[in-house]
């Protein structure tokens, strides 16, 4: 097919175009942004696809903005080289008209007509969308704007997928095929899961593992079956061991060895106690014999030892003797010392008592000495306390005191202060007769040139003048009354102290104050003569006239005690006692060397009586012994005790011989071996029959299980699953292998069904992009990825530059393809490589002159410039 | 003297049959104490002096308490003498199935036999000589001393022994526990009764396999069966009745397919008897089968499951071989001729390891393509 002539009126912004002329092969149409260029391809549209019957907002969508006209679109094309006329108008007095070589429709018939030749399918009712509707335009017809995005194969599917078809035959296995494939997917599922390595799954799973389990569960019956059959093996081993002792009476002929040994054993024993009676004896002789010996040796001891006790009461009796004569010889000594001790002592004596003499004439002298002097002091003192008891008597004797005294001032103070006052308050009257007139006042006449000073109410008579009474100022008779009671108080006061006046008084005070002070000083007197106090030195005086009285006792001149005949005499005292002090050591060595002696002679006066006694003593028993038994029958008993131990002793080696010949150790040892025998075979019995019973009562509870009836159960059963289970592999096998070859040849098949879309694709890549390659999807046709020297991408991870690009060229292949199969292909580009660089522009340029090789391409695009090389013819509206 | 008694052995009690899932196992292992139970009756109708069970009546020494208890119970019927042969299944071991029955406490009349010690329980008629196994295997002939066992004037020497008689058995036979082929001719016995053999077999002269009374296993023998046997006097050739006590029948077909159809197996089966219920088949295919007919040979061989008794099928033999037709059956367009192809190819490859795969595919893909069609 071929556009050849497009004239559209009234079309949303379009007035009228006519775009005439259109070549085979390429066409540029450009046109300036608004100039309504993309109209174009939606009048082409609407006159192919738009019922012209059209309403609503389909119909609304043609008319221009706001204006209410008549939209007609006329297209020229030639469809297999016959031309064709197509016109159709809109909204108003809508019609449509199909002219072709020898044909003409109006109305729906050429509605039907239309779709016909182009393949669609027009849409119930409404608006025909380009992939819904449109047949193969919605995918070789593209819009500005959407040439990146997917291709929308939509509704021009079953045309493309019958052109490829028919182009390489039917490879597809068909409904037919594609339901064996789903089937072999299913079952290939119920065995295996859907990891790359596949692993059994489901009840092929569950059977691998079934026969693995019960694999597992026979070797543990059978491990178990074995320990089984080795506790059964030992106890027939054990059951052996008994009827081995059974037959060979073992223990029986334990017993009798034991028995046997026993006896020999008690054989022995009586030879033993052969040996120790013998011993036994011989030791009671041995005994006897050292008696014997032993008596014996004491009566010559004894024997010896009176001889020796006569022996030494000599020899102490001359020793006595001896000393009883030196004794003698120092006690004369010893008395001769002592009278020189008696008269060296009188002399000292004599001199001590002339020394004590001399001293006490000094003392007496110095004594009286100081008695004069004291009481010398006592008549001083003693006169002077006198004189102070005589003040303190005069003192005492005037009994007023300071107190008293400051008591009758006060009052004398208070009767003047009251009269000043009373003299102040009262009214002095000064007569002025002028003869001599008397004057009286109450009868009483008063010397006129006296003033008078009145204190109450008195009434003067005048001589010669009369009467006058005077009324004194007030208080004067309050004050004359306290006058009176001060006056009073002082008389009171005065007659207590019995004096009469003040004055009187205080000479009186001052008398006793020198009493006083009189007493004062003579105490002074005292205290400085006696500071102990009068009695102190009275004491003191009677104390010295005692002891000067107590010295009188001498009978020496003052002359002879003097302190040079003091001195002589010490001089003589201290010879005296030197001589005294050698006799006396003199005389007490002779009276210790006497003592000493004296006590030798005691010392050996005992020895003699001791060695006497003791020679009567060893004599009386000496006597008492052979009273008893003579030395002679002593000796006789000893050899008799000596030759009964020689006896014995032989004795006692034949029975030793005897048991030595019985071999005692021999005997135990067999005693021994036979015990133990018997006690191991015994035991080896019991033990063997209590573990045969044990095992009995184990096999016991162990049979009850039914090993053998549960391994061979598990043995049937294994048997029988691993069959299925083989089974159930080769199935599996099987499903696997038939899935993985239906889905292999359909890949196969698949990839020869999309071959001629990659041939025609092939050419076009390599203008632009050598060594790629576009996959589309089987079932949809639509791009899924880019293949770029041998790595795969997503058509969706390209850049849209890349996709507009793949997305042109793919839609100029399918467009080949369409074409080839007699489908009326027209491809239609509204700047559609609007995102492609100037380089690869060029390179598509190549492409689209090389697809308008065999098609009509239309190019809309506001970009003029960029066509210009393209060696097309560029018409402008 | 006459002397009657009953010859059985190898009843295998205990035996679980668990490869034989669900209710048909169960009920297997229960038939075989109901077969005792029927011996006992059996007995009991034709008064025989003495039951001989010639070994193995215990599957193994391990058996349950349980089974043992239901086993003694199941002998309650014939009240003379039972005479328990310790076999290799159920040797007299130290501790056995036999030491624990006794500790259960037996009533008198079921006699243990695991000494090798003369029986003579039927006041001087018959003596018998027991050959116990007192180990699995026992490596020197047990019934050596029947030739010199004392027995009174008069009374018939009947030997009971387990084990395979030497030199005689077919084929590859348990050859263990020997047996002399002359034992009853040198030990002077009017009858030996032995077991081990499943099957019913006079084996040599006085020298009887009564076989199993209740088969268990898919082996061409003649199991199913004990003896009535009679001794008139000693020395008297002995008189064997064989009755037919078995319940299930076990049966064994190989069937080879060979012209690519499944018709052959399908006529074995038709050709079971009308007791097919009672029947465990085990059905050997090998051969080639083609996909259309191996779908029906599935569909058919599901009926038959249901039929019988147990129907084990090994077809681990049989070779899927699809046909030009059954090829054509699937979709000759597009990819899956393509997988077909390439799973044909490989099927037919014993080279390929994944062969097998390969045919169990095609056949998926077959039974999936009808099951979309139906």
């Amino acid at each position: 097919m071929h556009l050849r002539r497009i004239e559209i009126s009234n079309f949303r912004k379009i007035q009228h175009v006519v775009i005439d002329d259109l070549r085979d092969g390429l066409n540029v149409i450009s046109g300036d942004n608004e100039a309504g260029k993309s109209t174009i391809l939606a009048a082409l549209r609407a006159a192919l696809f738009e019922r012209h019957r059209v309403g609503g907002e389909a119909a609304a969508a043609m008319l221009p903005y706001n204006q209410s006209v008549r939209p007609e679109i006329l297209v020229d094309f030639d469809l297999d080289g016959h031309p064709w006329k197509l016109r159709k108008a809109f909204c108003q007095k809508a019609e449509v008209e199909l002219i072709g070589p020898g044909e003409r429709h109006t109305g729906d018939p050429a509605e039907e007509r239309l779709a016909q030749l182009f393949g669609f399918t027009p849409p119930g009712r409404g608006a025909s969308k380009p992939q819904d509707h449109q047949g193969i335009y919605g995918l070789l017809w593209v819009e500005q704007g959407a040439s990146h995005r997917a291709l929308g194969v939509g509704a021009g599917r079953e045309s493309l997928a019958s052109a490829l078809e028919s182009e390489v035959g039917q490879v597809i296995g068909g409904e037919r095929g594609r339901a064996l494939l789903a089937a072999a997917e299913a079952r290939r599922n119920v065995y295996w899961d859907r990891r790359d390595t596949p692993k059994p799954k489901g009840d092929y799973k569950a059977r691998i593992e079934e026969v693995e389990e019960l694999k597992a569960r026979k070797e543990d019956v059978e491990t178990r079956l074995s320990t089984y059959d080795e506790k059964i093996a030992l106890l027939s081993k054990k059951r052996d061991i008994l009827a081995r002792h059974e037959r060979d009476a073992s223990l029986e002929s334990a017993v009798a060895s034991l028995s046997k040994a026993q006896q020999t054993i008690t054989r022995t024993k009586k030879l033993e106690t052969a040996v120790s009676e013998a011993a036994e004896k011989r030791k009671r002789f041995e005994t006897e014999e050292r008696a014997t010996s032993d008596r014996l040796d004491a009566r010559e001891k004894l024997i010896k030892q009176v001889e020796s006790a006569r022996t030494a009461l000599n020899k102490a009796a001359t020793e006595a003797d001896e000393a009883k004569s030196a004794f003698a010889r120092l006690e004369t000594v010893d008395k001769a010392a002592n009278d020189q001790l008696v008269q060296a002592r009188a002399a000292r004596l004599q001199n001590d008592r002339r020394v004590t003499s001399i001293e006490q004439a000094i003392n007496h002298r110095r004594a009286e000495d100081i008695l004069a002097r004291l009481e010398q002091q006592l008549t001083t003192v003693e006169s002077a306390d006198a004189k102070r008891r005589e003040a303190l008597a005069t003192a005492d004797s005037l009994p007023l005191d300071q107190k008293q005294l400051a008591k009758l001032e006060q009052a004398v103070d208070e009767c003047n202060r009251l009269k000043a006052r009373i003299d102040a308050a009262s009214v002095q009257i000064v007569f002025h007769p002028i003869g001599n007139q008397k004057i009286s006042i109450e009868g009483t006449a008063r010397d006129p040139s006296v003033p008078l000073l009145l204190a109450d109410d008195s009434i003067l008579e005048l001589e010669g003048f009369g009467r006058l009474t005077i009324h004194p100022g007030g208080g004067v008779t309050e004050l004359v009354q306290s006058l009176q009671d001060a006056q009073h108080v002082l008389q009171r006061a005065l007659q207590q102290a019995g004096l009469a006046s003040v004055s009187e008084a205080k000479a009186e005070f001052q008398r006793k104050l020198d009493a006083l002070a009189e007493a004062e000083l003579q105490k002074k007197l005292i205290a400085a003569s006696a500071p102990k106090g009068l009695e102190a030195l009275r004491q003191e005086v009677e104390t010295q006239r005692v002891l000067t009285r107590r010295l009188a006792t001498h009978n020496l001149s003052p002359t002879d005690a003097t302190d040079e005949m003091l001195e002589l005499a010490r001089q003589e005292q201290n010879i005296a006692a030197k001589v005294e002090a050698t006799s006396e050591d003199n005389a007490s060595r002779n009276r210790a060397n006497r003592e000493t002696a004296s006590q030798d002679v005691a010392v050996k006066a005992e020895r003699v009586a001791a060695a006497t006694q003791d020679l009567n003593l060893k004599v009386g028993e000496l006597n008492a012994a052979r009273e008893k038994m003579s030395d002679e029958e002593m000796r006789a008993a000893f050899e008799a005790a000596q030759i009964a131990l020689r006896a014995a002793i032989s004795l006692e080696s034949e029975a030793a011989l005897a048991l030595d010949e019985a071999d005692p150790e021999a005997a135990i040892l067999t005693l021994q071996r036979a015990k133990l025998a018997e006690e191991s075979i015994r035991l080896d019995i019991d033990k063997t029959s209590r573990e045969v019973r044990d095992l009995e009562v184990e096999l016991k509870a162990l049979g009850r299980d039914g090993l053998g009836e549960q391994l061979a159960e598990i043995e049937g059963e294994l048997s029988l699953k691993q069959r299925q289970a083989e089974t159930k592999k080769a199935e599996a096998d099987g499903a696997r292998l038939l899935y993985e070859t239906l889905s292999k040849a359909q890949k196969e098949s698949k990839d020869r069904w999309l071959g001629p879309v990659r041939e025609r694709v092939a050419p076009y890549l390599k203008l632009i992009q050598p060594d790629s390659d576009i996959v589309l999807n089987e079932e949809t046709l639509e791009i899924e990825k880019f293949v770029r020297k041998g790595v795969d991408e997503p058509f969706e991870g390209l850049s849209i530059g890349a996709r507009e690009q793949a997305a042109v060229i793919t839609r100029l292949a399918l467009a080949d393809i369409l074409r080839g199969s007699g489908q009326p292909s027209v491809v239609i580009l509204d700047d559609a490589l609007v995102n492609t660089d100037e380089q690869r522009l060029d390179r598509m340029h190549l492409v689209l002159h090389k697809a308008a090789s065999a098609l009509q391409i239309l190019i809309l695009t506001c970009r003029e410039r960029d066509f210009l090389q393209l060696g097309a013819p560029i018409r402008r509206i | 003297m006459a002397f009657r008694f009953l010859h059985t052995a190898d009843w295998q009690i205990g035996k679980p049959f668990a490869n034989i899932a669900g209710d048909s196992g169960a009920e297997l292992r229960s038939q075989r104490i109901k077969t005792v139970e029927s011996i006992a009756q059996i007995a009991n109708e034709r008064a025989v002096d003495a039951i001989l069970v010639a070994g193995d009546a215990f599957d193994s020494n391990e058996v349950s308490d349980r089974t043992i208890v239901r086993t003694i119970e199941a002998l309650a019927p014939f009240s003379g003498s039972w005479i328990f042969l310790p076999g290799n299944h159920d040797a007299a071991l130290a501790h056995s199935v036999w030491t624990r029955m006794h500790a259960m406490g037996l009533p008198s009349n079921i006699v243990i036999a695991d000494k090798p010690e003369p029986i003579d329980r039927w006041n001087g008629r018959a003596t018998v000589l027991p050959a116990p196994l007192r180990r699995r295997r026992e490596s020197l002939d047990q019934t050596e001393w029947f030739d010199q066992a004392p027995s009174s004037d008069g009374s018939c020497r009947i030997g009971l022994a387990h084990g395979s008689v030497a030199n005689r058995l077919p084929g590859n036979a348990d050859s263990s526990n020997e047996i002399p082929e002359d034992r009853a001719e040198r030990a002077g016995l009017c009858y030996l009764a032995l077991g081990d053999w499943h099957g019913a077999l006079k084996i040599a002269p006085r020298t009887w396999y009564s076989g199993a009374p209740e088969p268990d296993r898919h082996k061409a023998n003649d199991a199913g069966s004990i003896f009535i046997v009679d001794i008139d006097r000693p020395r008297a050739p002995e008189r064997v009745e064989t009755l037919n006590v078995g319940r299930y029948y076990w049966i064994r077909i190989d069937i080879e397919l060979i012209d690519g159809t499944c018709e052959r197996a399908l006529q074995a089966l038709e050709g079971l008897s009308n007791e097919y219920r009672t029947c465990v088949v085990f059905l050997n295919l090998t051969g080639a089968i083609s996909l259309a007919e191996r779908r029906r040979l599935e569909l058919e061989l599901k009926k038959w499951e249901a039929r019988v008794h147990h129907l084990e099928i090994d077809d681990s033999g049989l070779i899927d071989e699809p046909t030009p037709d059954d090829l054509d059956a699937l979709d000759n367009t597009g990819f899956v001729r393509l997988a077909v192809e390439r799973l044909r190819l490989r099927a037919s490859d014993p080279g390929d390891p994944e062969s097998s795969a390969a045919r169990m595919a095609l056949r998926m893909m077959y039974l999936d393509h009808f099951a979309k069609g139906a």
